[in-house]
This record gives structure tokens, C-alpha cells and sequence, in this order.
């Protein structure tokens, strides 16, 4: 990851590859975050329906990840804009 | 590029007009940006001391992008700008009538208090320097106070604040301060600083455990990159990298888990460290939350030559990350002006009954990017591949359209209905309105974030975090969501040279000064920086002591007598009669 460069002897970095655990790294630095602020009491992590309504999004997603495979680019796009006109009427 | 390869757009060459300033007697002056040569130029000619030309970006193509326009929406916006603080009396115009005046377009998203001039460095760029102004610069603890409730106390408060200088953490005081911006309310309290408070071999750890304690929330920490030798050149001290790292220790230990690391960039100096700067935040993830790149502005006179020489855009700066980053940050679709995200913003907070945060400034003053890793690939990707994000902003903006007028007219039908039925026909009627505004407010969350969710990719605990931010826009979602993420920007302050009348107006960088007629002076960044800074410190200024002159300024590192680079000397004001009129300088062009 590191290497000295003979011209300058300054070091120089590249993006070439990560550490085989810095996903976990990150999605440990969200979670520690998270028990930090539920630790508060007050927290939006405290709140039942909001955990809820969480989970269900992320379900949603998860639907809608293979949905997306399944229609393909163009039908995606029509769903979408369909769905946004919906949303969209007031 | 983005979705605009290919279109006629794209194939038409730039031209716009603004006004800018002649950089020898500072008059308001006519200015146009010119597409050549695949850059945009700012030309500008002053009838008194003729032409001048500067470089606005060095891609032409990535200036056009963040110009983009369609028939919904615009990177250039106008804020929801407070009630002016001062007429314009000045018959100049902007940016004479600084205080805000009603010329300004946008509010304040972060109050800056100059908390002194002092410093432990004495870099020579600098515009804070206790020993080269000869007069101390440091306000009082009422008037900071004062400073705090000015901001604080607006229709639409600024939320985040930081304190800048000179060394902030120099002051003895610096943790009650912190104290005492949280007391006002500003959710995110930040400093500008070299680490000198933090990196302390005695008692570093304790001023850092002290001032996270009583409410620091981020260190804003100057960062220039990994190699001693960089900060030999922009900062004049030799072997500054432990210096830096115990910083990052002591506030490791004491958990302060917020840094931005800030680099000033300057051609041949600090641009290439951008790619190690990258790799350090990444690798110290769990208390680096962003990097904001800033590219260095030229003070002072300086020649065409030499100002083509050091010259450095946001446009440079992530075509840099591109090449240094092997193509992980590219150019071509990683980067949207700060602006992007304002509608955004404006709706969350509506639907989550929270101050608004307002990135209006001007397409030209930033960019940024968030990386994130995949945790199915474990790679380093911008945060663009987990949404479609002009879908994003297109509904997003018409969204706001059709909901913004509900803020200030909400539901009134069984007020007026039952109205006429006496004291309590009139409060049963208000009873049933609140419920009906709930359940209003219910619908167009579930509407919003359906609207949302459908341009989102890849589910995941990164995406639970975005979830929650849409749902309430509170800064625990915002704060862990950004734990997940990197932040990277580029942030181009304005000189007398590229200066466009455009830019101040929507500039959301707001310093508060206390005035010794008890007034609070607002005055945007880049027009305090270049126009105001020397009056108003005159105003302000106290006695420099021998002992506060003793104290600071000694650890320049520097041997008397060195000699010093060519980056030293061309950064150095030097006076030359500005730029000959165009028809003398052909060759130069």
C-alpha cells in the first residue's frame, strides 16, 4: 500500500486495494454511532414505530433490488415514472 | 460526463457575464466567462489599469455540468435569505454593503468566529498573524456570547458553527466556549485548527476529553498530507507528521470521533498528496468523517505569469483525485455541486419540523462526493452507485414545488367552518385542523420516501441510516449516517482576481464580528477575507502585549537565513503594477 518514491523520498499512497476488513470497519463505525446515541435514551434509535418502518424499507429494497433485475432497464424506467406520477399528484 | 455527453449543449461553447472587481483599485468592473482551449476563463478590463484574465476551471466540460440546467431545476439557487441586517448604502453595491445587506441571496449554513490571531505557526500565506498585523485580534467572552446570539437568533438560525484564527485552541478558554455554543443551540460545533490544543504531550488528552466534554463536536484539522517534506514547504516546520498523528490519538482515545482533514492545495506542493490524504482518512475510518480540499487563493499583486503558474481550480483538484484514486473518484461521475442537495434539504426539514439547513452557495464554490465501501466487494465506491441520483434530484425539486406553500398555509377548513359557532366551535375546529395537518404531514412522508426509495440501490445498513435521515432529518440519523460514509469536497474561495459578484451574494460562510458599538457585523467569507478584513480588524483590534507577542509565533521551525523556496517567494505579496492592457501581452495569452 505504501511506497517510497527514490526522486523526492516522499511517500506515496494508492487507492489500489483495501484491508480485507474495512467494510466491517465502516459498518462498525455506523453501529458504534448508532449504540452511542441510543445510549441517550432520547434517541431516534429508541423509537419503536420509526425501527419499524425501517425495517420495512429495508424489505422494500431488498424487493425491489429484484424487481429492478427482473424488468430490465426499459420497463424500469416506465414503472418508475409511473409510480412518480402518483406520488406526484396533489 | 454525467448525462450530458453527446448534447449540444455539451458542443456549444461557454459564454456568461458577471461582474467582478478590478484587482488594482477594487471598482466594480463588467466580467465575462470565455470557453477556451477546453477551459473557462474569466476575462475582465478596468478603463483605469486595463485587462485581466483568469483561469475559472480548468475543464470546460465540468464547469458546463455544474451549470447544467432543465426546465425543473438549476445547480444556481436562491436561498430562503433572512431579513436583511443593514441597508445598502454604498452606492458600489455588493460587495461594499457587507453586514448582510438585502443584496444577499442566501443564509448563513456556518457562523465563523475569528477567536484570535495568535498562532503557534507562522505560515506565510496567512492572513491571521498576531506578530506581521502587530495589533491582537481576539474577542471577548461577552462578545462571543454576542456573536452566537446574533446567529442563533435569526428566522432561520445558522446550526452549525466554527471557530477559526489564527490557533483557536491557544485561548485558555476554548472549551468553555464550546460550552457556550452549545447552550445556543448549534447542533455541530466545529474548530479550525493546526491540532496545537489536541496534540499536547502533556495534557493534550485531557484538553481534548474537556472540550468534546462540554460540546466539540469536530475537528476541522489542517492536514496537508502524510510526507514531513509537504509540511516543510506549505507550513515552514520540519517534521509535523507526529505532531499530526498525536492529534489523531488523543482524539481517538478521548473518542472525539469527528475529523475533517483539510488540505490547503497549491500546484506542485500539496497536489500530490491528494491520493495519500484519501488513504489515510479511509484508513483512520473510524474517526475521519470527511476531507475538504481547499485550493490555495492568491493574495496580494501578482503577474499574469505567475498567476497562471499557481493558478489551481476545483476542476484541477478532482481531476487530480481521479488520476490518484486510479479512477475510483472520477471526474466523469462522481461530483455535484453543494447546491444539488437543497430542495433535499428543504423538504426534510418541512416533514421533519426541524431548522432547515440551506446549501445555496454557487455552483462554483464547491463540490463533493461521499465514498463508501461495498461490503459485498469491499471496494471503495462513490456513494452515487447506491442511488440514481438525477432521478433523486428531479423529484426531489418537484416535490418541493408542489409542497412548499404548505409551510405557510396550512390546513384551515374546520377553523373556518366552525368559526362562527363561538370560543368553542372555534377551538373544537382548531382540534380537528391539527389532526388533519398530522395526517396530511403523514402522507406526503410515506409519499417522499416511497418517491425516494424507488431511486435507491442496494439495501443495506448504510441505506438504514439514509432511511432514517429521510424520515427525520435528526442529527443522530445524519450524524451515524455520515460514520458510514467519507466525505470528500473541494472548496475554491474567491480572490480579487476570480471574484464574482454571483458567488458572494449566495455565500452561506458567514463571519460574525463584534463591533465596539455593540453591533454584531455578518459578513460573507470570501468578501471578508478580501475586501473587509483590514478595516474591520483596525475597528476591533487590541494592544499587542510583548508577553502575548513572546508567547506565539516561535515554532516557524525555520533556520534564519534559509533559504526558501520558489512557492514562498511567488506566494509572497509582490507588488508589480498589475497586468498590461491585452494589446501589450499577446504572447502571454
Amino acid at each position: 500500500m505504501s511506497e517510497k518514491s527514490s526522486d523526492t523520498q516522499q511517500k506515496f499512497r494508492t487507492l489500489t486495494e483495501l484491508k480485507p476488513s474495512t467494510a466491517k470497519e465502516y459498518q462498525d463505525a455506523i453501529i458504534k454511532r448508532v449504540d452511542y446515541f441510543a445510549k441517550t435514551g432520547t434517541s431516534t434509535f429508541n423509537n419503536t414505530i420509526e425501527n419499524t418502518i425501517v425495517k420495512g424499507a429495508n424489505l422494500f429494497l431488498n424487493a425491489k433490488d429484484k424487481i429492478d433485475a427482473m424488468l430490465g432497464d426499459e420497463v424500469m424506467d416506465k414503472v418508475h415514472n409511473a409510480i412518480e406520477k402518483i406520488l406526484l399528484l396533489f | 460526463m454525467y448525462h450530458i455527453d453527446g448534447s449540444d449543449y455539451l458542443k456549444e461553447k461557454w459564454y456568461s457575464r458577471t461582474i467582478s472587481v478590478c484587482p488594482e483599485c477594487m471598482k466594480r468592473i463588467p466580467a465575462e466567462h470565455i470557453e477556451e482551449d477546453g477551459k473557462i476563463w474569466m476575462h475582465k478590463t478596468c478603463p483605469e489599469h486595463g485587462d485581466f484574465k483568469d483561469l475559472i476551471s480548468s475543464s470546460a466540460k465540468y464547469y458546463k455540468w455544474t451549470h447544467y440546467k432543465t426546465d425543473k431545476w438549476s445547480f444556481l439557487k436562491n436561498g430562503e435569505a433572512n431579513p436583511p441586517d443593514c441597508e445598502a448604502t454604498d452606492p458600489r453595491g455588493c460587495p461594499w454593503n457587507c453586514g448582510l445587506c438585502p443584496e444577499h441571496l442566501s443564509t448563513c449554513s456556518l457562523a465563523l468566529i475569528d477567536l484570535t490571531n495568535r498562532c503557534n505557526f507562522n505560515c506565510n500565506f496567512c492572513y491571521a498573524n498576531v506578530s506581521k498585523a502587530g495589533y491582537l485580534v481576539e474577542p471577548s467572552l461577552e462578545e462571543i456570547d454576542r456573536i452566537m446570539a446574533h446567529f442563533r437568533g435569526k428566522p432561520i438560525p445558522a446550526n452549525a458553527i466554527m471557530f477559526t484564527g489564527g490557533e483557536p485552541t491557544v485561548r485558555k478558554d476554548f472549551p468553555e466556549i464550546c460550552a457556550m455554543a452549545k447552550k445556543h443551540g448549534f447542533k455541530e460545533v466545529i474548530v479550525a485548527t493546526n491540532g496545537y490544543g489536541f496534540q499536547k504531550k502533556n495534557g493534550g488528552l485531557e484538553f481534548t476529553k474537556e472540550c468534546y466534554e462540554k460540546g466539540l463536536d469536530t475537528l476541522y484539522f489542517q492536514f496537508d498530507g502524510i510526507n514531513n517534506e509537504t509540511y516543510e514547504k506549505t507550513r515552514g516546520i520540519k517534521n509535523l507528521m507526529p505532531y499530526k498523528e498525536r492529534v489523531m490519538e488523543n482524539c481517538r482515545k478521548a473518542e472525539l470521533t469527528s475529523i475533517v482533514l483539510v488540505a490547503t492545495i497549491a500546484r506542485g506542493v500539496t497536489d500530490v498528496e491528494v491520493g495519500n490524504i484519501i488513504q489515510y482518512a479511509i484508513d483512520n475510518i473510524d474517526i475521519v468523517r470527511g476531507i475538504t480540499f481547499q485550493p490555495v487563493s492568491l493574495c496580494g499583486r501578482i503577474s499574469f505569469e505567475e498567476m497562471t503558474d499557481l493558478r489551481i481550480t476545483n476542476a484541477d483538484v478532482i481531476q487530480e483525485i481521479d488520476k490518484q484514486t486510479g479512477g475510483t473518484v472520477s471526474i466523469e461521475n462522481a461530483w455535484y455541486p453543494l447546491s444539488t442537495i437543497v430542495e433535499l434539504g428543504r423538504i426534510m426539514s418541512f416533514l421533519a419540523g426541524v431548522e432547515p439547513i440551506e446549501f445555496t452557495c454557487h455552483p462554483d464554490c464547491g463540490f463533493s462526493t461521499y465514498l463508501v465501501v461495498d461490503p459485498e466487494t469491499n471496494t471503495m465506491v462513490p456513494i452515487m452507485d447506491y442511488f440514481d441520483p438525477l432521478k433523486i434530484i428531479d423529484f426531489a425539486n418537484q416535490f418541493w414545488e408542489k409542497i412548499k406553500n404548505k409551510e405557510k398555509e396550512p390546513i384551515k377548513i374546520f377553523t373556518d367552518l366552525l368559526g362562527n359557532f363561538g370560543d368553542a366551535g372555534k377551538s373544537f375546529g382548531e382540534t380537528l385542523d391539527k389532526g388533519a395537518n398530522w395526517l396530511d404531514m403523514q402522507q406526503l412522508r410515506t409519499r417522499f420516501l416511497i418517491g425516494m426509495l424507488q431511486y435507491t440501490k442496494k439495501p443495506g445498513k448504510l441505506m438504514d441510516m439514509f432511511t432514517r435521515v429521510l424520515l427525520n432529518a435528526r442529527w443522530d440519523s445524519i450524524s451515524s449516517f455520515s460514520h458510514g460514509t467519507l466525505l470528500i469536497s473541494s472548496m475554491h474561495f474567491q480572490d480579487v482576481y476570480n471574484f464574482d459578484v454571483e458567488r458572494a451574494k449566495r455565500c452561506i460562510v458567514h463571519f460574525g464580528i463584534a463591533m465596539p458599538d455593540g453591533t454584531v457585523k455578518e459578513c460573507s467569507f470570501c468578501t471578508m477575507n478580501t475586501f473587509h478584513r483590514p478595516q474591520i480588524e483596525k475597528a476591533i483590534a487590541k494592544k499587542l502585549t510583548e508577553k502575548v507577542r513572546n508567547e506565539f509565533d516561535t515554532t516557524t521551525g525555520k533556520v534564519k537565513g534559509e533559504i526558501i523556496s520558489k512557492e514562498e517567494i511567488i506566494s509572497e505579496i509582490q507588488p508589480n503594477g498589475g497586468i498590461p492592457k491585452r494589446e501589450d501581452r499577446e504572447d502571454e495569452i
